[in-house]
């Protein structure tokens, strides 16, 4: 009976100190030193059977650590569990919309912020500002500059932000996409002409100077041989290879500068819409 | 949890410890059994994460002793012998107690020669069987048997990463063929000359742009990638070297020594 009563005590006093890992105090101690996979760990293994208020605030810092983790999906899904009656309610709901931009499943991002119902300033700004970025990357250009109007002028930190994206909608604006077929023309006629004209300076002078040496190698070859002499083949193969491989590139490279440059816009309306989140709640 | 070789559950259970510790000399502890626990899970970066902010005051300590020592191997494993080195060296420099000194040797002696220090790799192996209690017979044996192994004719044959890219450099593959790597040396030399030999025929025969550019323009590229790859095989030579050395010497610690 003695063993039995003191193998009992020893359970419940290991069942009390596992519990009591799950403390926010010390969840909170991991997330600042940022040992995120730990957090997950304990949440995962100690989050049974816990009070809903409790519950609210482990899913948060799950989701918090899944986000620092750039596990987001994870982390939407943690953040969206996040009950009403908690305090980090607004934070998770606007930071699960922010991995939803992210993840770019903006109608499911519009849906999240859209939901939040919220009346009051500063946080009715913060939603307008976060939906216009939305657009933004959707490429509702019109739509906008009038949820950019709705934000509050007044609120200093989404003044700053507010100026980013609205210069960002004027560049857009005045933004002039490269021609492919100018640029392959271009390379068609002095080759690396096109390459130059799309951005790519370093390239296009070196495939002049490539196709210009095949070209004088097999001029050379023809002048001495023949046409029909298969050095002349060989260094004329070379040649038409890097000519029209010139031409070919010459195009791909405009669409790949149009894409970096949609990439780099892409990316400045992510940290746009990410500095307020910050400034906002922590 | 440590002993049921649950490391990582373990370190949770330690950041716990240290979370709720009420003074230093706990806090220490602690990081020192949590930094156990990242070795053993072989993430060295974040053992010496832990082990580093540790400051003791007195070189007495017994937990200084252990978060050196520790701090020492885990440099070691993770590719960073010359600070392992210095961090013994701190010690042996802070701790008077030469007989604490022992327990160093080993890593002191692999890091030693992995950095191809063989004079004070010899000393140190010297000492290290001193500070055994080797009969007299066996001590002579024994030191008899590191004077053969650190003799000139019997230390491995570092290659010279600059004396291999100078080798490639005059003669086209011969850098690799130095390197050890013969067949790769013979491959690159005939490449090498098979380019400039038809560089030199195009223009005996009156092709001299076909001549310059395509013999030359390509055995430029050949030519400068073969130094490069001459010092890459070196390195690498090196490196296999001195892991078969150091084995030896691991398995001689363990079975002489350690026993």
């Amino acid at each position: 009976m003695r063993y039995i009563c003191l193998l009992f005590l020893l359970l419940m006093a290991r069942m009390g100190f596992a519990q009591s890992k799950s403390e926010l105090p010390f969840i909170e101690h991991l997330i600042n030193k940022g040992y995120y996979g730990e957090v997950i760990h304990l949440i995962d293994k100690d989050s049974l059977n816990q009070e809903q208020g409790l519950r609210d605030s482990l899913n948060y810092f799950k989701g918090w650590a899944h986000y620092s983790l750039k596990n987001l999906e994870q982390s939407s899904t943690s953040f969206l569990k996040v009950g009403k009656g908690s305090p980090f309610y607004l934070k998770s709901r606007f930071f699960a919309g922010y991995n939803q931009i992210f993840l770019e499943n903006y109608t499911e991002a519009a849906r999240i912020i859209s939901q939040l119902d919220i009346q009051d300033e500063p946080n009715l700004s913060l939603a307008n500002f976060e939906l216009s970025g939305i657009n933004m990357l959707q490429g509702n250009w019109p739509k906008v500059k009038e949820q950019l109007a709705a934000v509050n002028p007044n609120i200093a930190t989404l003044h700053q932000q507010v100026a980013a994206l609205s210069q960002i909608c004027r560049e857009q604006e005045t933004h002039r996409s490269k021609s492919p077929l100018l640029a392959g023309l271009m390379s068609g006629i002095i080759p690396g002409s096109g390459k130059i004209y799309a951005g790519k300076t370093g390239e296009g002078i070196a495939s002049m100077i490539a196709t210009t040496g095949f070209g004088l190698m097999a001029w050379e070859n023809h002048r001495k041989l023949g046409i029909k002499n298969l050095k002349t083949v060989f260094f004329g193969g070379l040649f038409a290879a890097s000519y029209f491989s010139g031409i070919y590139g010459s195009v791909i490279s405009v669409r790949i500068i149009e894409n970096e440059y949609k990439d780099v816009k892409h990316n400045q309306i992510l940290f746009q819409l990410h500095i307020p989140l910050r400034n906002f709640f922590e | 949890m440590y002993a049921s070789g649950k490391y990582f559950e373990a370190s949770i259970e330690y950041e716990w410890m240290i979370f709720k510790a009420e003074n230093q000399a706990d806090l220490y502890y602690y990081k020192y059994r949590k930094a156990l626990c990242y070795k053993q899970l072989r993430d060295f970066g974040r053992a010496l994460d832990e082990l580093q902010p540790m400051y003791f005051a007195s070189a007495n300590d017994s937990l200084f002793q252990r978060v050196c020592y520790e701090q020492s191997q885990c440099f070691y494993l993770n590719g960073e012998p010359s600070k392992a080195l210095w961090k013994i060296d701190e010690y042996f420099h802070r701790s008077a107690d030469s007989i604490t000194h022992k327990v160093f040797m080993p890593v002191r002696l692999l890091c030693l020669n992995e950095t191809f220090q063989w004079e004070e790799a010899k000393k140190c192996f010297r000492r290290f069987v001193q500070m055994q209690s080797f009969s007299t017979e066996k001590e002579a044996e024994m030191q008899l048997m590191v004077d053969n192994l650190y003799e000139k004719r019997n230390l491995p044959h570092i290659r010279s990463i600059k004396k291999a890219e100078n080798w490639s450099r005059f003669i086209p593959g011969s850098g690799q063929i130095y390197a050890g790597k013969a067949g790769e040396g013979i491959v690159n030399f005939l490449l090498n000359s098979s380019i400039l030999a038809f560089s030199a025929q195009q223009a005996f025969n009156g092709f001299y742009i076909t001549g310059y550019l395509a013999g030359l323009g390509f055995f430029n590229k050949t030519y400068q990638g073969g130094i490069k790859r001459a010092g890459i095989l070196a390195s690498q030579k090196n490196k296999e070297i001195i892991v078969n050395f150091n084995s030896g010497i691991n398995a001689m610690i363990r079975s002489d020594f350690l026993n």
